[in-house]
């Protein structure tokens, strides 16, 4: 490399230094005066939320996004009507912020959180990233560090890459961005009356689903050394909060969200993972957690399992919910099939019937009803 | 209006392959219909759709972000170079704009609907008239494609028999990254993408969802949009081979 | 030992935009040929379409593969799975193959998934099996609705998928009396 190529190279390094401060928002109607390169990060993330609706992508339970927005408002009250709360359907542990006060947080997240002190930590952390404009940082971050990387790639011939909006996400943001979430969101939590001491424990969950499901999703809260920083961020913080008092919440928010934890363990079978649902059950102690119709889909996951000894256990588990909760009808479904395979249709038409009366409009009815035809063509064989 | 996301990057990877930096080999495709006929179905109104032109800034580390206000910009000049122009070849193109403010939020949704099918249809349609897609070139001779005839409401509403949809996208570079470019090339060989542009344009019969008409025209680094004569320039190009002749003069063009 | 899972996920892959940019892989189903036939399976195409034949999986599309297509996939359970697993998925009930091939669906990436709706779910005689029979539909992000009918069974050598998607505005009704028409006329050999 000659002196006159670095020469000629110096300039545009120093072409892509573009420093200066970001101001943080100071008040909501700060929102209204965006302008330039910041207008295209808030007109960008509109984009995605018009993504989001047009892919179907959002959960539709009004009630449940009305309960989450509240928590938000409590926790951002200045920034009511500006940031606003969406709830993705999907089984993976994921929040994030976008730069136009849209706050997402999933299905999964929401499933996995036993109080609503817990989801406001959450919520508080993400709020922080929208008020003081940690997107619109990161992403002048990221084009300065893409230019110096194509500088180097003008180098060594390796082309530069560049992500955009979903990048904070995905990755989080920088530790000091991170940890100045966690020290704001923690007061935050604090003046809106919240229990403390519920923040590093949010983060202890998260964990250790993580490491009981060994997830390897590329999300900031499924990464393993991103949640040990928050548990250690917010048992510190926690420590020397002016007051151990505050409310959980636990019953208002099971009451919104028990359906949920359901829903997470059919997105699972859904999608073929019965290995989640069965390290998410195991345990009764774990179980106790999810209402009793979970049991069907602890039969579900041995069924598809199909280990030794798993048919048994999976039965058992049927019986479960049917003793449990008689009218959740599709563990009857379940019996009846069982009983198809194993050559008993007497009992296979009894279960299937049961099915149809509880659930007369089920959208597998052409299935029943073949199947009822074929165990009465079972009889008697 | 909310504005369709056009992703138009394996168009660009088909330009390249077939024409290289600029098109100027004829493209335009005309509805089997109408193409070797005598009679041409006169129309008596066309309106130009609802345009959804991107304009994206690429930084020096390849970092690309839509910018928001260059797109309205291009937008508003597509509109002038069509609708306002009465001299040259964009003569008589279009009658009018519609205007979304007009319409129902179900009829907007019909027709956004309705446009993202255009970007299928026109995508396909260059695929398979590309001069490297020999297997599927007869439909070229035999130009079928259509919308369906789901926008007919706009026929019935406005009396308008066919509308123009101009769909398209541009990469700017930032001075920083034309730098780049420039320095990579002469030091080092090294090629840097710095931008591209891209109009597709097609006549769609609200009768039957036919495109009567459909071409498109790409260009390198060196065509700006956002100017209204480059703009007026490429629009023209565009619409070289617009049958014309399917316009009725009518006294209140 | 490979998943049957993991095939089923290649043969439905061939429903999400891939390999239509070797154009030329494509040829005219004629008149004269439009009986099909390799050593899976036979099926009568529609004249006047193209096809392009990939080992065990066809596709078939009159207008371009974006505006519809009829895709055929054959997986052998013979090179799939495990004496076990062949075993198991051999005794699929056609409900239980129809949750696996959603499941499939959903969980493979590329794919406009969490928009997926089920319209119906139900069995259907093929060839002289029972098989799944799955409506579908989803949103591209641009909001262009994608609807697709899939029928699938399993017999003693492997699993069969026959697919039909097309854009629901105009062509999905279309076309859909042809994929019934290639539905019937298939035949496993």
């Amino acid at each position: 490399m000659s002196f006159r190529r670095i020469a000629l190279i110096l300039p545009v390094f120093l072409a892509a230094c573009q420093t200066g401060s970001v101001e943080h928002l100071e008040s909501p109607t700060d929102v209204q005066s965006i302008t330039g390169e910041e207008y295209r990060l808030w007109h960008a993330a509109s984009e995605f939320d018009e993504k989001l609706v047009r892919g179907h992508y959002l959960y539709e339970d009004a009630e449940l996004k009305r309960y989450v927005q509240s928590v938000m408002d409590k926790l951002y009250p200045e920034y009511k009507g500006v940031i606003h709360v969406g709830i993705i359907n999907s089984p993976d542990l994921n929040a994030f912020a976008l730069p136009n006060g849209s706050i997402y947080i999933n299905t999964g997240m929401l499933s996995r959180l036993e109080n609503e002190a817990q989801m406001a930590t959450v919520l508080a952390h993400e709020g922080v990233h929208f008020v003081n404009k940690h997107s619109f940082q990161q992403r002048r971050s990221l084009k300065q560090t893409s230019a110096f990387s194509l500088g180097i790639g003008m180098i060594t011939g390796i082309p530069a890459l560049g992500s955009i909006l979903t990048i904070s996400s995905i990755y989080g943001y920088s530790k000091d961005l991170e940890r100045e979430a966690d020290k704001e969101g923690f007061r935050r939590l604090e003046k809106a009356g919240y229990d403390v001491s519920q923040s590093p424990i949010t983060f202890q969950y998260l964990l250790t689903d993580v490491e009981t499901l060994d997830i390897k999703q590329p999300y900031f809260f499924s990464s393993h050394p991103r949640l040990e920083e928050r548990i250690e961020s917010f048992s510190n913080l926690a420590a020397k909060a002016d007051s151990q008092t505050g409310s959980s919440y636990e019953a208002e928010f099971q009451a919104e969200t028990s359906n949920l934890k359901l829903e997470l363990l059919n997105d699972y079978l859904e999608i073929g993972q019965y290995k989640s649902v069965l390290l998410i059950l195991k345990e009764e102690s774990a179980r106790k957690r999810y209402p009793p119709q979970a049991n069907y889909y602890l039969g579900e996951a041995y069924r598809l399992r199909d280990d030794e000894g798993d048919v048994k256990k999976s039965v058992d588990a049927y019986l479960v919910s049917i003793a449990a909760v008689p009218d959740f009808s599709p563990p009857y479904r379940a019996m009846g099939i069982h009983y198809m395979k194993h050559n008993e249709p007497d009992k296979a038409i009894s279960y299937f019937t049961k099915y149809l009366e509880l659930s007369p409009h089920a959208s597998d009815i052409g299935y029943i009803k073949n199947y009822i035809s074929k165990s009465q063509s079972m009889r008697g064989k | 209006m909310r504005r369709l996301k056009l992703s138009l990057t394996w168009i660009f990877f088909l330009f390249f392959i077939i024409a290289g930096c600029t098109t100027t080999t004829p493209t335009a495709k005309l509805h089997h219909t109408i193409k070797n006929t005598e009679q041409k179905p006169q129309l008596k109104q066309i309106v130009l759709l609802p345009v959804d032109i991107d304009i994206y800034e690429l930084s020096m580390g390849g970092v690309k972000e839509e910018v928001p206000e260059w797109s309205s910009k291009v937008e508003e000049n597509i509109h002038q170079a069509l609708l306002f122009s009465n001299e040259g070849k964009c003569s008589g193109t279009v009658h009018k704009a519609v205007s979304t403010s007009d319409l129902t939020s179900e009829e907007r949704e019909i027709l956004e609907e309705h446009l993202a099918l255009f970007s299928s249809v026109s995508a396909t349609a260059i695929w398979t008239t590309s001069s490297f897609n020999k297997p599927w070139n007869f439909k070229q001779d035999h130009f079928d494609y259509t919308i369906g005839d789901g926008l007919r409401f706009l026929k019935t509403k406005y009396d308008i028999d066919a509308g123009l949809i101009i769909i398209g996208e541009e990469t700017v570079s930032t001075a920083g990254r034309q730098a780049a470019a420039a320095f990579g090339a002469v030091l080092f060989g090294i090629y840097i993408p710095i931008g591209n542009a891209v109009l597709i344009g097609g006549l769609v019969d609200f009768e039957t969802g036919n495109l009567l008409w459909m071409d498109y025209r790409s260009g390198g680094a060196g065509i700006n949009l956002r100017e209204l004569d480059t703009c007026k320039d490429f629009v023209e190009k565009l619409v070289e081979g617009y049958p014309i002749g399917l316009i009725e003069a009518t006294s209140d063009q | 030992m490979k998943s049957y899972g993991l095939l089923i996920f290649i043969a439905t892959m061939t429903l999400v935009l891939s390999a239509c940019t070797t154009p030329a892989a494509w040829k005219s189903i004629d008149a004269g040929g439009s009986q099909y036939a390799n050593e899976y399976y036979t099926a009568v195409l529609p004249t006047g379409w193209m096809m392009k034949d990939a080992d065990d999986t066809l596709m078939i599309s009159r207008d371009g593969p974006d505006l519809q297509r009829i895709v055929i996939a054959y997986v052998s359970l013979e090179e799939a799975l495990s004496d076990e697993d062949k075993k198991s998925v051999s005794k699929m009930l056609p409900s239980e193959l129809a949750d696996k091939f959603i499941s499939e669906l959903k969980s493979s990436q590329g794919f406009d998934l969490p928009s997926l709706t089920i319209l119906s779910n139900e069995p259907i005689p093929i060839a002289g099996h029972t098989g799944f029979k799955l409506h579908l539909m989803y949103s591209t992000d641009k909001g262009l609705r994608i609807e697709m009918l899939s029928v699938g069974f399993v017999d003693e050598d492997g699993f069969y998928s026959i697919s039909y998607s097309a854009p629901a505005i105009h062509y999905f009704a279309n076309d859909r009396d042809q994929f019934t028409s290639v539905v019937s006329s298939f035949q496993p050999k």
